[in-house]
């Protein structure tokens, strides 16, 4: 059969939108097939009345002015059309913790941020620039690694980043304590932990850090016209470029022979030949469903079964009929927990029944002030599950344990941010695993790709995405599942990482 | 170096986990077992239950209820479908229907309690469909369909339900015709104990004779304990033991509590006449909620129709599916109607520009949306993403539309 493109990217997600766009871009013919009659995976954003909530976007990381973070010289490069946001605060973060809580609201600035813990925390000043000052290594080590595309040369990498490299092996928990920074100080500084899916005790120092010091330095930024307008900015690139765009399109079987790509069917029966395929559905699914069996290589069957499936999420959208002013809502994005031990709380997030007293909220007003009109604000919550907690819900409970969490949701904030929004609520959407099954597919509704413990963190996930990983001859990956964890900053680099490294395999016919 | 950080907690770290990385990560994946990767789990099976793309169902039965009737939709086994999926109480489905008329999808309430649609067996939905002066699918459903014909519809869908944390505890509903379907599921539910509030349904009819499900709704109320009342408002016919007139602020006041939501469902007309009276007895934003209006008509009534175009037939090109149509569009047509009478299958459910599923991309050309019923997201307006069912063309156009690709085994 003729071959009509030169790459297939399954999935329209943060991820595949970037691979395809990445691909065009450099002149390939690429055929992008979505299930859905919508792109952006995760990204998007819902109208309800007179509100249009943000569905998952919270910050993105990396950014910057023109010319500056990675994301943003990654998506400018592109060329898309985005009005961004940046934010002048980092996050508002409160523990509810009888003895040990706080409420407090840290700025963007290493500098600021630093004066900020020493008012909260009265002597942490030394400690806390040092940290900084430490972090600062660790954004240049990272930028470094990049820009050799994760093949630096190894004698220079000793030279230049030893100490990066050893801290890059201690989980974030650890470091923090043998840097002497307070306890309250740590604990105020470990707030974002929920960004990466898993607690501070088992996340590298490193990545962790980098992703802080990055949000402190770029600013957290976000798009005007929610991420629905990066996902139709991207998408309206890879038209642009040439690239074929399909909706409602469901890949029923990824062909593989010999292990060897040969092309993709759909469910009508159409078959598309091509030898490279670029897929934003996460490996285990495809290889799970899609895939003969026959040909699904030991080591992915491996690779899947020691892998444990990030979280999934529960996400409340409210629209009030009151602003975030007379309301008192205060910050943009709020962590809010009974502890600060975020190991204790990553263990909560296992069932529903101990989940009530963590989730994070974010009130897109504080960030876009007329968000939604006037005398009105919107908030949205994101409650973690870190298990399988929809495991015993039926069709008869499920919309009583929905409004259940809710109930307990809006008990605790109204607790724990001490306003009051009860009798404000005009527009009320929620978003459960099984709503996340529906739309993105993955097993357990989870939205956080694969949960990252330090065997299967971020750096050693890249330095295998070349070659360790593809085991597939012209079937590679790219998402939130992907090397670069979870997030849509994230999702991005893998995309482009992926096409890179598929360009790649095309120029040496590996 | 050109970095000033203290190196003491860090030089006693050693090296070799780092160098060591890949080859660790590779020995945990050895260690792990070879058998093929969980896939499923309940939250994936409770997605497919809940929201099923499309339902095979045939017509178990019919009840004529003179200008209207109900059909019973059981899931049809043969084609795949075993069970129907639950719903909220006011929830709709769409109905896909291929005849002379045109090739469309049409939502229909669902009528039945949603107790009926659990369990393995005898699980069902009602549907009824009254009678539309200018509706050529319900003519088509009154007139031709028959028991044992099948039907494809779509999972439960739609907004209109009750939500504990937004509506009072009691809701006053105005229905009109055939609008009163969703609140007797709603009622039903009530009964069932799946539903907890209090329901005043202030029922607008023409005539006493023509009141639609009168007897079934007579006794959901009987059932339910007090909670559940239905006031008769008769609008061309004075008797007594019924409200006469309109569905006025007066008349709701009368059979209001001090707290309550109101709920709208019925004919066009009706929801601009419920917004006046809710306004008049002062009720908030958040304490209105309406059912979707369908097909939008008169565009040309609005002030901010654009001008010279009323009466004119335009030419649009449908890009769908790697082919390209080329159809006449009467000014007075929606895009999606346009696209129906030429019998192209684009997607639809709601009619009414809200739920998105008919999303396509303008290519080129003009449109005019209404802004009632103008449900794009801010970045839909800024890279020309359009809703064909609320959109009219106001010129030549052009649209890509993705028609749905269904299973096939």
């Amino acid at each position: 059969m003729k071959k009509e493109y030169d790459v297939i990217v399954v999935g329209a997600g943060n991820g595949g939108l970037a691979a395809a766009a990445w691909m065009a871009k450099e002149g390939k013919r690429v055929l992008l097939l979505e299930k859905h009659n919508i792109p952006g995976g995760c990204a998007g954003s819902i109208v309800r009345g007179r509100f249009e909530f943000e569905l998952t976007l919270h910050e993105l990381c990396q950014m910057g002015p023109k010319g500056t973070g990675e994301v943003r010289k990654l998506l400018d490069e592109l060329g898309t059309d985005v009005e961004w946001v940046a934010m002048d605060e980092a996050f508002h973060t409160i523990n509810t913790h009888p003895t040990h809580g706080f409420d407090v609201e840290m700025p963007i600035g290493s500098k600021a941020f630093v004066d900020e813990m020493e008012k909260e925390v009265p002597g942490s000043r030394p400690a806390m620039e040092n940290l900084m000052e430490l972090n600062r290594m660790i954004a240049d080590a990272i930028e470094w690694l990049a820009s050799y595309q994760n093949d630096p040369p190894k004698a220079q990498m000793l030279v230049k980043w030893s100490d990066f490299m050893k801290m890059a092996a201690v989980p974030a928990d650890e470091m923090l304590k043998k840097l002497g920074l307070p306890d309250k100080a740590r604990e105020i500084y470990e707030s974002y932990w929920d960004y990466l899916s898993v607690d501070c005790t088992r996340v590298s120092f490193v990545v962790y850090s980098f992703m802080v010091y990055t949000y402190l330095t770029r600013k957290p930024y976000i798009a005007r016209k929610r991420s629905f307008e990066i996902v139709l900015a991207l998408e309206q690139r890879i038209r642009d470029f040439g690239g074929e765009i399909r909706y409602n399109t469901k890949v029923k079987r990824i062909d593989i022979k010999n292990n060897q790509a040969k092309g993709v069917e759909l469910t009508d029966g159409t078959y598309i030949p091509c030898d490279r395929i670029i897929s934003n559905i996460m490996p285990t699914v495809a290889f799970g469903k899609m895939i003969d069996p026959k040909e699904v290589p030991v080591r992915d069957r491996k690779l899947c079964n020691a892998r444990t499936l990030g979280p999934s999420g529960f996400v409340i959208y409210l629209g009030l009929d009151a602003s975030a002013d007379e309301l008192g809502i205060r910050g943009y994005d709020t962590f809010v927990r009974e502890t600060a031990d975020t190991h204790i709380l990553f263990e909560k997030c296992k069932t529903r029944a101990s989940h009530r007293k963590i989730f994070n909220y974010s009130c897109l007003n504080r960030a876009i002030s007329d968000a939604s009109p006037e005398g009105t604000c919107m908030i949205m919550f994101l409650l973690l599950y870190t298990e399988d907690a929809f495991a015993d819900v039926t069709e008869e409970n499920y919309f009583r344990i929905k409004d259940q969490i809710v109930e307990e949701t809006i008990d605790y904030f109204e607790e724990a941010a001490k306003v009051r929004i009860r009798d404000h609520i005009e527009e009320l959407v929620t978003a459960s695993p099984v709503t996340l099954a529906r739309y993105i597919g993955t097993p357990q509704g989870n939205c956080y790709g694969y949960a990252v413990p330090m065997w299967d963190g971020m750096l050693p996930r890249t330095m295998s995405g070349e070659k360790e990983d593809y085991t597939v001859k012209g079937l590679r990956f790219c998402g939130g599942h992907g090397t670069q964890m979870d997030g849509y900053s994230q999702a991005y680099l893998s995309g482009r990482e992926v096409a890179r490294y598929t360009l790649k395999d095309m120029k040496e016919g590996r | 170096m050109k970095y000033h950080y203290k190196r003491d907690a860090i030089k006693p770290l050693p090296i070799k986990p780092f160098l060591n990385m890949v080859k660790d990560r590779n020995q945990v994946i050895e260690r792990a077992e070879a058998v093929m990767p969980r896939t499923e789990f309940n939250a994936n099976i409770l997605a497919a239950k809940l929201h099923p793309e499309i339902q095979y169902v045939r017509i178990s039965d019919i009840k004529d209820h003179g200008d209207a009737k109900t059909f019973i939709l059981v899931p049809d086994e043969k084609r795949g479908t075993r069970e129907l999926a639950y719903f909220r109480a006011g929830q709709y489905i769409s109905v896909s229907l291929d005849f002379e008329g045109g090739t469309m999808c049409k939502p229909y309430a669902i009528r039945s309690n949603p107790k009926d649609a659990l369990g393995e067996k005898n699980n069902h939905y009602m549907i009824t469909v009254k009678r539309n002066i200018t509706g050529l699918a319900s003519d088509y459903m009154l007139d031709c369909l028959k028991v044992g014909d099948e039907l494809e519809i779509s999972g439960p869908l739609g907004e209109f339900y009750y939500q504990k944390f937004r509506d009072e505890k009691h809701v006053v509903a105005l229905a009109g015709g055939s609008g009163i379907t969703p609140f007797y599921s709603m009622a039903a539910a009530i009964v069932s104990g799946i539903e907890d509030f209090d329901l005043t349904i202030l029922y607008g009819s023409r005539t006493s004779e023509g009141i639609l499900l009168k007897d079934e709704l007579e006794e959901l109320e009987r059932k339910s304990d007090g909670r559940v009342k239905v006031v008769h408002v008769l609008s061309h016919e004075e008797k007594e033991g019924y409200e006469h007139g309109f569905l006025t602020a007066e008349l709701i006041a009368k059979y209001a509590p001090e707290k309550y939501s109101l709920f709208i469902c019925g004919p066009k007309p009706l929801y601009a006449f419920g917004d006046e009276q809710a306004k008049k007895l002062g009720l908030k934003r958040k304490s209105v909620r309406k059912e979707l209006p369908g097909d939008y008509i008169n565009p040309q009534k609005n002030e901010d129709y654009p001008a010279g175009i009323e009466g004119k037939t335009f030419r649009l090109k449908v890009h769908i599916g790697g082919k390209i149509t080329e159809i006449q569009i009467r000014s007075d047509q929606t895009i999606l109607q346009a696209m129906e009478a030429s019998h192209i299958k684009a997607p639809s459910h709601c009619r009414s520009g809200e739920c998105g599923w008919c999303h396509s991309k303008l290519l080129s050309g003009n449109v005019y949306i209404p802004q009632d019923v103008d449900g794009r997201r801010m970045a839909d307006l800024k890279f020309g993403w359009i809703h064909p069912c609320a959109a009219y063309a106001a010129g030549d156009a052009a649209i890509e539309v993705y028609p749905v690709i269904k299973e096939q085994d």
